[in-house]
C-alpha cells in the first residue's frame, strides 16, 4: 500500500467524528439509561430483571418473535415464487407485474395496513375472507408486515435467481436432467443464501416495524409498540431504553447470521454467471396466475386507500369528494407533505454524498487499514439498529449536553435518517466503486494529476448509475420512514408520516388515506424521474 | 460553480434558523385538539398582538413524555390545555411556576389548583362518555347501554373498545374513577366484568370513538368532547354519557419555571381565564372553567361528574397501573 | 449414409437472421472443426445441434433418424459449453457422475473412475470446481460429458480461457482422447490454428452461413473466397493492370525471393522489390516487400537459412509463379 494521502486521511478521520455524535453516542446514552433508574443512578440489571418478571412485558418479546417468524414463514417462498416466475417463466404483463411488485417500497408501511382496515375490518368490503378471524392483532399484523416486506425479499431473490448461470441449466439439460431435477440441482443450492438473505431481512424488517403493529396490532403488544408505549404511554423511559435494546438483540443475531452465510456461500460464486435469457424462459401460465396471484393482496391495499382518500365517510357515505385532501381539521397541512420533502431531498443528497465520499476512503483510498476497519465496522451498525430505537436514542442523547443545539432541529431528522439508511446505501456505493478500473487515479498521477481530482473528475461520472440509485433509495426510505420519525417528530417539525399515523389514531381515517396517496404520488413521481435519468445517461 | 449555490440553498434549509423579531416569543406545548388550536391561537394572537407563540401540539401523552424527557432543560415556556393530571406530574418534579391570574376567582373550584400558590388553571373540562353506532346496534338488536353497569351486562361480550389506561390519559381517567367511586374491591371487580366485554383496548383516548363511527366497533368509550368531530362528519353514532357517574380530566395551562419570558407566560395565564376561552370551551365540550360559559346540555353532565381527587389519582397511578398490568396482561 | 446430418438448417432470433441454409454431415469418429470469427453464429450452430436451441428451418438427423424436434435432454450429446459450466455446488466426482443418474451405483462409481483417470484427475475425486485450475476444469467438464457414452460430442471453444501455453497441451491431448475413444466431435472454435492442427474436416462460417467445408489441406490449397483465403493463413492480394480487374492472391511462403540479377528479372511475373522489413520468427524469417510500383506491398515467408544473404533496404527480385496464383469466383 502506498503512502497515506494526508487529505484522504483528514477527510476519513471527519467522518468519523462526524460517526461519533450521530451513532456512537446516541447508543452511549440508551445504554445508560437502560441501566439507570428515573433519577438517573445506576441500577445495573434491576430494570432487566423487572422486564423479565412482569408478565406483561415479557409477553410482548415473545409475541414479536412469533409474529415475525410466521411472517418469514410466509413471504419467503413468496417472494422465490414471485421471482422465479419473473427470471426462469415467460407470462403475460411480466414486465408490469415485476414492477407493481415494488409498489409497497413506495408507500409507508401504513398505507396498506389502513388497507386492511378498508378491506377486512368490521366494514371491510372483503372481509368475508377472513372467515370469522379478528384483524386487529396478530392476524392483521402478519398480513401487513407480509405485505411490505414481500418487495424486499423479491428483489434479493430476484438478483439471487439472476446470478444464476443460465449455462448450468444447459448442461443438465444435455446430461439427461429432468425439470424437477433442474430445480433441486441447480436452482436451489444456488439460490441458498439468496433464501437465508431473504429470510433474514424480513425478519428483521418485520420485527423492528412500528407502524404495521400500531394501526393494525388492537392490543396485541410487540416490541415496538411496547416501546412506544412505555415511553410515551407512561413516561418510563428507562423501561423504553431497555426494551429498545431488547429488540437489538434478535436483529443483531440475524445480522451476525448473514455475514456468517454469506462467506460460506463465497464459494459458489461464479465469474461473469449469464442470466437465464428472454429466449430460454418458458412460457407458463400456471406462474402468471401465482404471481398475480400473490400481487393481489398489497395492489389491492393500496388501490383501496387512494379510492377511500375521496370518499367522505367510508362507510356509510361514499360519495367521492376531495374534501379529505384539506387537512386542517384533521390538525395538519400540506407543510407536512413539504417537511417530508425536504427532508428527504436533504437526506439523498447529503446521504449520497457523504456515503459515497466515506465509501471511496475505504476501498481506494489512501488511509491506513485500521482506520478503515473502523468505518467499515461502524456502517454495519445501523442495519441492527430499529428506527425506533435510533429515534429513542437520539432524544436521549440530544436534549441536554453537549450537542443539545441539535435538538428538535431540522437537522436532526435529517442526520437520524441519514444514519438509520446508511448501511445498504455505503454497501451499494462500495459494489459500484468495485467495478471501476482501480488504475485510473494511478493514471492521473502518473501524469501528474493528485488522486483525489481524478476521483472527481473520472471515477464519479463513472458511478452515475449507482449513485442515482443510492440517491433515489435514500429518498424514497425518507419519505416514508415512520418508526425513526416517532420519537423525532412533534415538535417543530412533523414528517407527512407521522402525521398519518396521528390523524389515523385521532379518527379522521379518510385525511390519512389521502395523505398517504399525497406521499405515493410524490414517491412515484421521484420513481419516474429516476426511470428516466438511467435512461438518459446510459444512452 | 452552480454545485455552490445548490450547496448553499440546501445548507441553509438544514440549518433553519429562525429570525429575530421585534415581539415577544413564546414555545408553547399544548395537547388541545387540532381543530380547536386554530381557534386558541387567533384567539389569543387577537388580545396580545405584541407576543408571538410557536405552538408544539401533539397527543397528551407525547407532550408529556416529551416535557418529563427534557426536565433537566426544559425547552418550553408554558404549557396550554394539557391535561391536569399531567401538570399534576410535572409538579412533582418541581417544573411549574406559581402564579395566580387575573379572573382565578371567576372558574369553578373544580377547575384551578386550590393550593396557596396556585400553578394550574383549567380552560374546560371533559368526561367519559360512549358511542353507540346505530346501525352495528340495531344489526345485533341490542338495547344501547345507558351506565357503566350496563356495559358489563355480559350481553355486550365483545362489542367494546376501550382506551387503555396503561398507554392513554382517558384510559386511567376511567380506572381512577372506578376506584375512587367504588373503592378498592368493588373497583376491580366491576373493572374484571367490563374486561370480559371488551374486545379491544387502544393506545390512544380517542380511537375507540372513531371505531365506532367507522362501525368497526358497535361500543367506543371515550370522552364526548372527541367524538363531537364525527357527529359533524355523519357518523351515525349515539354520544351517551354514563348515568351513574363520569370520571372527568380537565385541559389546564400552567408555566414552565426555567423560562425566561415569564411575563408573556403570565399573560396566557391570565387569558386561559378570559371570556374568549370560556367561548371556545363551551364548543368543546360544553364544560367550561368560568361555570357561566357551561352549555346547558352539558350541565347534566356536570352533575354526573365524580368527585375526581386528581391529586389521588396522580399519587397512586403506578400501583394502579402495576395492577391492571398484572390483571389483564394479554 | 454420414452419422449425422445438418440439412439447410436456418435460426432467426426476433427479427435478425442469425444462421441460413447451413448444411454439412459428419461421418462417425470425426472431428470436425466449426471455425469463424466472432459474431458469425457458430455457437448458435452448436447451440441448435445440441437441442438447446430449436432451429426455424432445416433439418438434423442422427443415423437416419430426424432429431430436429428432439430436447436436449433426450438427444444423449455430450457438451463441453464456453466456461465449462461445472456444478458449483457439486465435488468434481459429482459432476461427473450427474448425468448417470440411472445407472446402477457400482456400474456409476466405476465410470466416474474410468473417466477421471481418463483425464488424469483421478486424485482429484472430493475437490469443488473453485479449488480447480483453468485447465483441470476444462478436463472435468469433458469427463462429465463423455461419461453417460454420448452419440456426438460437442466443444463450444474449449480453449479460450486458457493461456497460451497450456492451450497447445491440451489441444493434443484432447485430440488423442478422440481418436482413442473414436467419438464423433464437433468442436467450434474461432482459433484457425487449433482446428488446423486437430480437425479432420474444418467448416467456415461467416454471417451464419458456410463459406467452406473441406480438409484442412484443402481449405488451405485452394480457398473457397477471398474471405477463406485471408481466414485460413496469410494471403497476399494482388491486382495488376494486366490481371483485367480481377484479383488474385498468393501466399507468402510462394513467392520466391533472389538476388536482383538480368537474368532473373527477365522472367515472367518477376519484378524488383525493396525490402522494408525483416521479421526473425525463429524457424522462418518474413519479410516485407515493397514492389517496384511503390505501391504494392508483400511479404513473403522462406526458411532462415534462405534470408541470411538478405538485409532491409536491400533490393532483391521477386516472382510469383504463376501456377500458384489462387483465384475463385465471385468475391
Amino acid at each position: 500500500m502506498s503512502r497515506p494521502s494526508p487529505r484522504g486521511v483528514l477527510l476519513q478521520i471527519l467522518l468519523l467524528c462526524l460517526l461519533f455524535p450521530a451513532l456512537i453516542y446516541p447508543l452511549y446514552m440508551l445504554l445508560v439509561r437502560s441501566v439507570s433508574d428515573a433519577e438517573g443512578n445506576f441500577v445495573g440489571a434491576a430494570n432487566f430483571l423487572e422486564y423479565l418478571h412482569s408478565p406483561g412485558l415479557f409477553s410482548s418479546f415473545v409475541h414479536s418473535l412469533t409474529i415475525s417468524t410466521t411472517v418469514t414463514a410466509l413471504v419467503v417462498p413468496a417472494a422465490f415464487l414471485l421471482a422465479y416466475g419473473l427470471t426462469h417463466t415467460r407470462f403475460s404483463g411480466r414486465r408490469i407485474c415485476g414492477l407493481l411488485v415494488l409498489l409497497p417500497l413506495f408507500v409507508p408501511s401504513l398505507l396498506p395496513a389502513i388497507g386492511f382496515v378498508y378491506l377486512f375490518g368490521a366494514q371491510g368490503i372483503a372481509r368475508f375472507l377472513l372467515c370469522g378471524q379478528e384483524l386487529y392483532g396478530p392476524l392483521g399484523i402478519v398480513l401487513g408486515n407480509a405485505v411490505f416486506t414481500l418487495p424486499h425479499a423479491t428483489l434479493l431473490l430476484l438478483t439471487s435467481l439472476r446470478s444464476v448461470d443460465s449455462r448450468l441449466y444447459m448442461a443438465s439439460a444435455c446430461l439427461g436432467a429432468g425439470p424437477w431435477r433442474k430445480f433441486t440441482t441447480v436452482t436451489l443450492p444456488n439460490a441458498r443464501y439468496g433464501i437465508i438473505n431473504a429470510s433474514f431481512v424480513v425478519f428483521t424488517l418485520s420485527i423492528t416495524d412500528f407502524g404495521v403493529p400500531k394501526v393494525l396490532g388492537g392490543d396485541y403488544s410487540v416490541l415496538s409498540t411496547e416501546i412506544f408505549s412505555q415511553v410515551i404511554g407512561q413516561q418510563n423511559f428507562t423501561m423504553g431504553a431497555l426494551i429498545s435494546l431488547v429488540l437489538m438483540a434478535p436483529t443483531v443475531l440475524t445480522l451476525t447470521l448473514d455475514a456468517w452465510a454469506r462467506r460460506a456461500h463465497a464459494r459458489l460464486r461464479v465469474q461473469n454467471a449469464r442470466p437465464v435469457s428472454d429466449v430460454e424462459q418458458k412460457s407458463s401460465p400456471l406462474f402468471g396466475v401465482v404471481c398475480w396471484g400473490i400481487l393481489l393482496l398489497p395492489m389491492a391495499s393500496i388501490a383501496v386507500v387512494v379510492f377511500a382518500s375521496f370518499t367522505a365517510f367510508w362507510p356509510y357515505d361514499m360519495t367521492l369528494v376531495p374534501d379529505n385532501y384539506f387537512f386542517e381539521e384533521a390538525g395538519y397541512s400540506l407543510s407536512s407533505l413539504g417537511t417530508s420533502v425536504a427532508m428527504a431531498l436533504c437526506v439523498a443528497v447529503f446521504g449520497t454524498a457523504l456515503l459515497y465520499t466515506g465509501a471511496y476512503l475505504v476501498e481506494r483510498g489512501q488511509i491506513p487499514a485500521a482506520l478503515k476497519r473502523l468505518y467499515r465496522l461502524l456502517l454495519l451498525l445501523p442495519l441492527s439498529l430499529p428506527g425506533l430505537v435510533l429515534g429513542l436514542a437520539y432524544i436521549f442523547a440530544f436534549n441536554s449536553g453537549p450537542f443539545s443545539f441539535l435538538y428538535d432541529s431540522f437537522a436532526i431528522l435529517v442526520i437520524n435518517t441519514i444514519v438509520h439508511f446508511s448501511t445498504v446505501a455505503h454497501l451499494t456505493c462500495v459494489s459500484a466503486l468495485a467495478k471501476v478500473d482501480d488504475n485510473y487515479e494511478k493514471a492521473g498521477r502518473s501524469m501528474g494529476v493528485p488522486a483525489w481530482k481524478t476521483a472527481l473528475r473520472v471515477v464519479v461520472p463513472q458511478c452515475r448509475l449507482p449513485l442515482s440509485d443510492v440517491f433515489f433509495y435514500l429518498f424514497i426510505n425518507a419519505m416514508t420512514t415512520v418508526s425513526s420519525m416517532a420519537f423525532l417528530c412533534g415538535g417543530k417539525y412533523t414528517v407527512a408520516a407521522i402525521s398519518i399515523v396521528n390523524m389515523y389514531d385521532s379518527g379522521y381515517l379518510g385525511s390519512a388515506a389521502a395523505m398517504n396517496t399525497l406521499v405515493l404520488a410524490v414517491t412515484a413521481g421521484a420513481g419516474v424521474l429516476h426511470v428516466l435519468y438511467k435512461k438518459i445517461v446510459s444512452r | 460553480m452552480k454545485l455552490r449555490v445548490f450547496g448553499a440553498m440546501l445548507l441553509s434549509l438544514l440549518l433553519y434558523v429562525d429570525t429575530a423579531s421585534a415581539k415577544t416569543e413564546l414555545l408553547v406545548y399544548t395537547a388541545v385538539e387540532p381543530n380547536y388550536l386554530n381557534l386558541y391561537k387567533k384567539g389569543f394572537e387577537s388580545a396580545y398582538p405584541d407576543i408571538s407563540i410557536t405552538w408544539v401540539r401533539d397527543s397528551t401523552g407525547v407532550i408529556t413524555a416529551r416535557l418529563l424527557a427534557e426536565k433537566d432543560a426544559p425547552k418550553a415556556d408554558a404549557v396550554f390545555g394539557l391535561a391536569a393530571s399531567s401538570l399534576l406530574l410535572l409538579q412533582k418534579e418541581g417544573l411549574l411556576l406559581p402564579y395566580k391570574p387575573e379572573g382565578y376567582d371567576k372558574l369553578s373550584p373544580r377547575m384551578r389548583d386550590n393550593a396557596a400558590e396556585p400553578v394550574w388553571v383549567a380552560m374546560n373540562a371533559w368526561t367519559s362518555g360512549m358511542a353507540i353506532n346505530k346501525p352495528e346496534m340495531e344489526k345485533l338488536g341490542l338495547p344501547h347501554p345507558k351506565s357503566w353497569a350496563d356495559l358489563a351486562d355480559p350481553r355486550y361480550k365483545g362489542l367494546i373498545a376501550m382506551p387503555d389506561p396503561a398507554s392513554s390519559g382517558t384510559g386511567y381517567m376511567n380506572l381512577a374513577a372506578w376506584i375512587q367511586v367504588m373503592g378498592e374491591e368493588k373497583g376491580w371487580a366491576y373493572a374484571d366484568a367490563l374486561m370480559a366485554n371488551v374486545k379491544l383496548l387502544s393506545h390512544s383516548g380517542s380511537k375507540p370513538g372513531t371505531m365506532a363511527a367507522q362501525g368497526e366497533i358497535a361500543i367506543g368509550i371515550g370522552s364526548p368532547a372527541f367524538m363531537k368531530p364525527l357527529l359533524k362528519r355523519r357518523a351515525p353514532i349515539d354520544i351517551v354519557f354514563m348515568e351513574d357517574g363520569l370520571g372527568w380530566e380537565a385541559e389546564a395551562t400552567a408555566i414552565i419555571k426555567t423560562t425566561d419570558k415569564a411575563d408573556a407566560a403570565r399573560k396566557l395565564m391570565d387569558w386561559t381565564c378570559s371570556e374568549a376561552v370560556g367561548k371556545i370551551a363551551a364548543d368543546f365540550s360544553g364544560l367550561a372553567g368560568r361555570p357561566e360559559f357551561t352549555t346547558p346540555e352539558s350541565k347534566k353532565a356536570e352533575e354526573l361528574m365524580i368527585d375526581n381527587d386528581l391529586q389521588w389519582a396522580a399519587e397512586n397511578r403506578d400501583r394502579l397501573l402495576k395492577e391492571w398490568r398484572n390483571r389483564y396482561a394479554r | 449414409m454420414a452419422f449425422l446430418e445438418i440439412e439447410q438448417l436456418g435460426m432467426c432470433y426476433g427479427a435478425s437472421r442469425v444462421l441460413r441454409n447451413v448444411s454439412f454431415s459428419v461421418d462417425e469418429g470425426e472431428l470436425i472443426a466449426i471455425l469463424g470469427p466472432s459474431g458469425c453464429g457458430k455457437t448458435t450452430l452448436l447451440n441448435a445441434v445440441s437441442g438447446i436451441a430449436y432451429p426455424s428451418e432445416g433439418k438434423i438427423t442422427l443415423s437416419g433418424r430426424d432429431i430436429t424436434a428432439l430436447p436436449p435432454e433426450k438427444r444423449r450429446f455430450g457438451v463441453v459449453f464456453q466456461g465449462y459450466a461445472l456444478f458449483p455446488n457439486l465435488t468434481v466426482e459429482k459432476n461427473v457422475a450427474y448425468g448417470l443418474a440411472s445407472w446402477d451405483a457400482r456400474k456409476r462409481a466405476d465410470r466416474v473412475r474410468e473417466m477421471l483417470e481418463l483425464v488424469g484427475l483421478a486424485d482429484f475425486c472430493g475437490r469443488y470446481p473453485n479449488q480447480l485450475s483453468g485447465g483441470q476444469q476444462q478436463r472435468v467438464a469433458l469427463a462429465r460429458a463423455l461419461a453417460p457414452e454420448p452419440h456426438i460430442l460437442l466443444l463450444d471453444e474449449p480453449f479460450s480461457a486458457l493461456d497460451a501455453s497450456i492451450r497447445q497441451q491440451l489441444a493434443e491431448e484432447l485430440r488423442r482422447l478422440q481418436r482413442q475413444i473414436g467419438i464423433t466431435t464437433i468442436m467450434v472454435t474461432h482459433d484457425q490454428q487449433e482446428a488446423m492442427s486437430m480437425a479432420d474436416r474444418i467448416v467456415i462460417m461467416k454471417d451464419g452461413r458456410i463459406a467452406q467445408t473441406g480438409t484442412p489441406a484443402e481449405i488451405y490449397e485452394a480457398p473457397a473466397d477471398r474471405f477463406v483465403a485471408s481466414f485460413i493463413g496469410r494471403m497476399n492480394f494482388l491486382s495488376f493492370s494486366f490481371m483485367e480487374g480481377r484479383e488474385y492472391g498468393i501466399r507468402g511462403e510462394d513467392i520466391v525471393v533472389t538476388e536482383a540479377t538480368e537474368l532473373v528479372l527477365g522472367q515472367p511475373h518477376t519484378w524488383t522489390a525493396q525490402i522494408m522489413d525483416v521479421c526473425y520468427l525463429g524457424a522462418v524469417v518474413r519479410m516485407d516487400l515493397l514492389l517496384q510500383d511503390y505501391s504494392t506491398r508483400l511479404w513473403a515467408e522462406m526458411p532462415a537459412s534462405a534470408a541470411a544473404k538478405f538485409k532491409k533496404g536491400g533490393i532483391v527480385a521477386v516472382h510469383l509463379p504463376q501456377n500458384k496464383w489462387r483465384s475463385w469466383n465471385g468475391d
